[in-house]
């Protein structure tokens, strides 16, 4: 059992502050901790109202909260995590932690309390608030650098993107242009070798037929000398078909050809020039026309009869004799539809996709003369009167090309 | 007599060239393709 002395020493001597109060809130004593806490030189705390110590804002609150716990009085320990604050001598605040506990005497309520300064550990505690708020404001800051990196990456990526397109339309109009040049030069070499090969056979006959009818100077030769004649004239017309289609060819390109659409009567027109070819055609060879005469439309006479002279001789030529060739043709809703069919030596599917191509002559009709042009004109022409043109076609069984024309007026 | 054997695609200028080379003196053999000419050797 402590004595009165310990007693006092504990009191006198503890570090925490110890107040009591008496059931009307006034200070009955206060240890010297507490005095030194609050700025009060010794007793000058005893017999002041407890409200003394009471910061000027929350006096009033604490008043209500006293009358509470003396109504109904419980104890409290430290640490209840709320922020306290007392009132100094001199008016200035200082944090503190509070523990209350109370015992009743001759029906009175004392409430003692015990009051630690904790001025130091909230120095501490708003240090480490301000680093938090600090380092909030680095991370804040590194996001947005982030997200700032984030959106220039983006727009790099976007702009190598763009020069990339770039790079690769340039690219691509790189290779159209050489793609063309190649073209081009294609088309130069195959003129070059058509026009040696197609010149010269003519000429060459036209040369060896007039010095052989040099030679046959007696009377009973005239049939020979005719069969020389009939030579050069037909070699003289065969330049002349050449000479035909190049100034066609030169029209077009210059785009020197305009259309002059009248009023025609398809099936007889096909039907007049297909007598007029009758003169071309191999022995036996004979035309089958699947046409009502009476089949009329607006179109360009002279490119219309071009297209069927070009694709009946055709015909012609790469069919053998006693063959037939068909020309099938409609006219409905406005379209004339007509179709050349032969059972010639056909067009290999290697070459059909260069067939309307100029100077193009397939594998197989190399032996064959021909300046590599019709159906490029044939082409040409169905374009300039809006039409299409196609080919269906098989090796050494025939070829059949379609061409359709608008021909309502 | 010495032969001569004529070769060309072309009729007109087949016929031609060995109606020359008769009239000259020669006993002609004519073919159209170089594959005929293989046969006929």
């Amino acid at each position: 059992m402590l004595d009165q002395v310990h007693m006092t020493s504990l009191f006198e001597n503890a570090t925490e502050g110890i107040i009591l109060t008496n059931g009307k809130g006034v200070i009955v004593v206060a240890n010297p901790a507490a005095e030194i806490m609050f700025g009060y030189s010794k007793n000058e705390l005893v017999n002041q109202p407890i409200e003394v110590l009471i910061p000027e804002k929350f006096k009033s609150v604490h008043h209500e909260h006293r009358e509470g716990f003396y109504k109904k009085p419980s104890n409290r320990t430290m640490g209840h995590g709320r922020d306290l604050y007392g009132r100094k001598m001199d008016g200035s605040e200082l944090p503190v932690e509070i523990s209350l506990s109370h015992y009743e005497r001759d029906s009175e309520t004392f409430v003692i309390a015990f009051i630690v300064d904790i001025t130091g550990r909230k120095q501490i505690e708003n240090r480490m608030l301000q680093q938090k708020a600090e380092l909030e404001m680095v991370t804040e800051k590194i996001r947005q650098l982030n997200a700032e990196l984030e959106i220039k990456v983006e727009e790099r990526t976007l702009i190598l993107k763009e020069a990339l397109q770039k790079l690769e339309q340039s690219q691509e109009e790189l290779s159209g242009a050489l793609d063309k040049e190649r073209q081009l030069n294609e088309i130069k070499s195959r003129f070059v070798s058509m026009a040696s090969h197609e010149f010269r056979t003519p000429l060459t006959t036209v040369l060896s037929s007039a010095s052989l009818i040099s030679k046959y100077t007696s009377g009973d030769e005239q049939e020979k000398r005719d069969k020389h004649i009939q030579r050069i004239k037909k070699s003289v017309n065969n330049l002349n078909d050449i000479l035909e289609d190049f100034l066609s060819l030169g029209k077009l390109n210059e785009g020197k050809l305009e259309t002059l659409l009248e009023e025609i009567n398809l099936g007889e027109l096909i039907a007049d020039t297909l007598d007029e070819m009758k003169a071309i055609i191999k022995k036996d060879q004979y035309f089958e026309l699947e046409l009502r005469k009476d089949c009329n439309g607006f179109t360009d006479k002279k490119l219309f009869r071009n297209i069927i002279i070009n694709l009946v001789s055709n015909a012609v030529k790469f069919s053998e004799e006693g063959a037939k060739i068909v020309i099938r043709g409609n006219v409905k809703d406005g379209l004339a539809s007509i179709s050349v069919i032969d059972q010639g030596i056909g067009i290999s599917d290697n070459d059909k996709e260069h067939l309307f191509s100029s100077f193009f002559r397939a594998a197989n009709a190399t032996n064959i003369q021909g300046t590599g042009l019709g159906l490029h004109i044939v082409k040409r022409y169905v374009d300039l009167l809006g039409g299409k043109v196609s080919v269906e076609s098989e090796l050494h069984r025939g070829t059949t090309v379609n061409f359709t024309i608008p021909v309502k007026k | 007599m010495k032969s001569v054997l004529v070769i060309d695609d072309n009729l007109e200028i087949r016929e031609n060239t060995a109606e020359i080379l008769d009239l000259a003196g020669y006993k002609i053999l004519q073919q159209k393709m170089e594959k005929e000419v293989w046969r006929l050797l």
